[in-house]
């Protein structure tokens, strides 16, 4: 073998173990883009707002990273990260479908908490009509002013509490808002209940 | 001679050149026979999802276990990776179980602490809504009794719907906002028997016992002297009760003002009032409103007094009026106090009770005996 072959084939082999090198590097720009989605998807409240679509996402994440060890783990010639990489994409997918889960069912949510509070001040303008109608109600059984105060009273007392209901609506805290407002809803359903039958009894 | 050991030693070569590849392939078969072949994959399948059940279990409550528990599941996934992928020689026998167990180890001992807290709150949030709800039952059966103003019946419904949200959100596992609930209705509760034991307190002040107690004593001894029948109402008892000859003659449940607790002072205080009276009129057909009335003489000279010396001290303005027209009507049997001040029975109690009285015949109202 001549000596300009000799440095040929070394050149050669050189090169090819380059390549294999640049071949065999872990993809980091793709786990921190999936490391990015999934903390985006937390951010948005997913473990609580989309927990199915945050589980498939964490489980993705955790095989496609064990992946990536086992490629590490691989003599440098002979990784392969093209698997990994695929895999990573894929976690990526599931913690951005997450991240949007999670924002539409905070978002449902919240409109739920907004449709709530619109049926408590139309209950709460229904109870203040039906004070009105019974206030001017002519038949006047004994005890009605009275019976009419507690009515009134029972009334103030629920409105008081919608501004709790709203302020922990504000503050994005839209599952307990959504038990106080039905807590509340409740509440007033058997006030308002109560003056429809004195209304009807007097016929106001 | 030479010749000779080079035809003996000949043969030697090619059976050396045999034997190498036969010990290395009982080397390779020994190694391979160390470790044991991965398990499969699927093997994990019920660890994996006890762990993902125990995560979601414990992200609610707490958090830094269910991240932990992730992390781990993280890194049995991963060991169990490896283990899948290396050669026979490189595996490691009970790497993969061990990251497993870990996982699971530490997964069970975060639920059981979880579930421990999350029995210990629910004990208490049932004792709470337990107390609201006796603190509520209790208040709701004040509500209409005298001293129980509409703004306090709001309050029992305020203190309802914080029970009603606390169950709710016990129900859905948030045991923390659920106790704050509880906690807002028992203290509304007890704001109101506070309020509702404000109202009665003077109903144990001696000196005032001691005056109705002598108030009472003349009046049976009146009855007992005269022969005649006397009545006695006992507001705090909401109690009317007949004496004849110095003996009880009939007991009558009755009702009193809308402020009926209070000692009547000026006109439109709903109040009833405190003090010895007589009947003035007794009232049927078309005389009364109220089935049969008995009109008393309020306000006697004691009431005037009182209330002049308020008018005077500025408590009340000037012209106000004691008030007038006190008596003691049917119409009752609401179970409520409800009149402007007046003592209401049920129809059936005051035809009774008509039948045994007469104008003149002595009334004593006291707070309580």
């Amino acid at each position: 073998m001549s000596q300009s072959r000799r440095m040929t084939v070394a050149i050669v082999v050189a090169l090819a173990v380059v390549g294999l090198s640049a071949c065999g590097k872990a993809p980091q720009a793709a786990i921190d883009q999936t490391q990015n989605a999934l903390e985006a998807a937390a951010e948005a409240e997913a473990p609580n707002y989309a927990p199915d679509a945050w589980e498939a996402a964490q489980e993705a994440t955790n095989l496609a990273m064990a992946e990536v060890e086992v490629q590490n783990d691989k003599f440098a010639l002979t990784r392969s990260y093209k698997d990994a990489t695929q895999m990573l994409a894929t976690a990526q997918q599931a913690a951005v479908a997450a991240e949007e889960a999670a924002v539409a069912g905070k978002e449902a949510m919240a409109v739920a908490v907004v449709d709530d509070i619109a049926s408590i001040e139309a209950n709460l303008a229904n109870a203040d009509g039906l004070l009105a109608a019974l206030a001017t109600c002519r038949k006047r059984p004994k005890g009605f002013a009275r019976d009419l105060e507690m009515m009134r009273g029972n009334v103030d007392g629920l409105r008081s509490q919608l501004v709790d209901v709203e302020a922990t609506a504000d503050a994005g805290d839209y599952f307990e808002a959504n038990a106080m407002a039905n807590g509340l809803l409740e509440g007033l359903d058997a006030v308002v209940g109560d003056m429809e039958n004195a209304k009807a009894k007097l016929g106001c | 001679m030479l010749i000779r050991v080079a035809v003996e030693q000949a043969p030697a070569a090619p059976r050396r050149r045999c034997l190498f590849p036969v010990a290395l392939l009982l080397i390779v078969a020994a190694a391979t026979g160390c470790s044991q072949a991965p398990p499969d994959p699927a093997t994990w399948d019920g660890t994996r999802a006890a762990l993902r059940r125990a995560i979601r279990e414990l992200r609610p409550t707490d958090p830094d276990a269910a991240a932990e528990v992730e992390r781990l599941l993280a890194a049995a996934e991963m060991v169990t990776a490896r283990e899948n992928s290396v050669s026979h020689w490189r595996r490691t026998t009970g790497l993969a179980p061990a990251a497993w167990n870990t996982a699971m180890v530490t997964a069970s001992r975060a639920l059981a602490a979880a579930r421990n807290e999350r029995a210990d709150l629910s004990t208490r949030l049932a004792d709470l809504l337990a107390r609201a709800d006796a603190g509520i039952e209790a208040a709701e059966g004040r509500i209409g009794r005298a001293g129980i103003d509409g703004r306090r019946a709001g309050e029992t419904a305020s203190a309802r719907y914080h029970v009603t949200t606390a169950r709710k959100l016990g129900e859905g596992g948030n045991h923390a906002a659920a106790l704050a609930h509880a906690e807002e209705a028992l203290a509304l509760t007890a704001d109101l028997d506070h309020s509702w034991g404000k109202s009665i307190e003077r109903f144990s002040d001696p000196s005032l016992l001691a005056l109705w107690r002598e108030q009472a004593a003349e009046t049976i001894e009146e009855s007992r002297r005269t022969g005649r029948p006397v009545i006695i109402v006992d507001k705090l008892r909401r109690r009317l009760t007949v004496y004849e000859r110095g003996s009880e003659r009939a007991v009558f449940a009755a009702e009193l003002g809308g402020n009926g607790l209070e000692r009547k002072l000026k006109t439109g205080d709903h109040a009833t009032p405190e003090g010895r009276y007589r009947v003035t009129v007794k009232k049927s057909g078309g005389a009364t409103k109220y089935y049969l009335a008995l009109l008393i003489d309020y306000p006697n000279a004691d009431d005037l007094r009182r209330y002049r010396a308020a008018e005077a001290a500025g408590e009340i303005p000037r012209g106000t009026g004691a008030g007038n027209l006190i008596e003691i009507h049917g119409h009752g049997g609401s179970g409520r106090d409800w009149t402007d001040g007046c003592v209401a029975l049920t129809n059936e109690d005051m035809d009774d009770l008509f039948a045994m009285v007469h104008v003149g015949t002595r009334v004593t109202i006291v707070g309580t005996l």
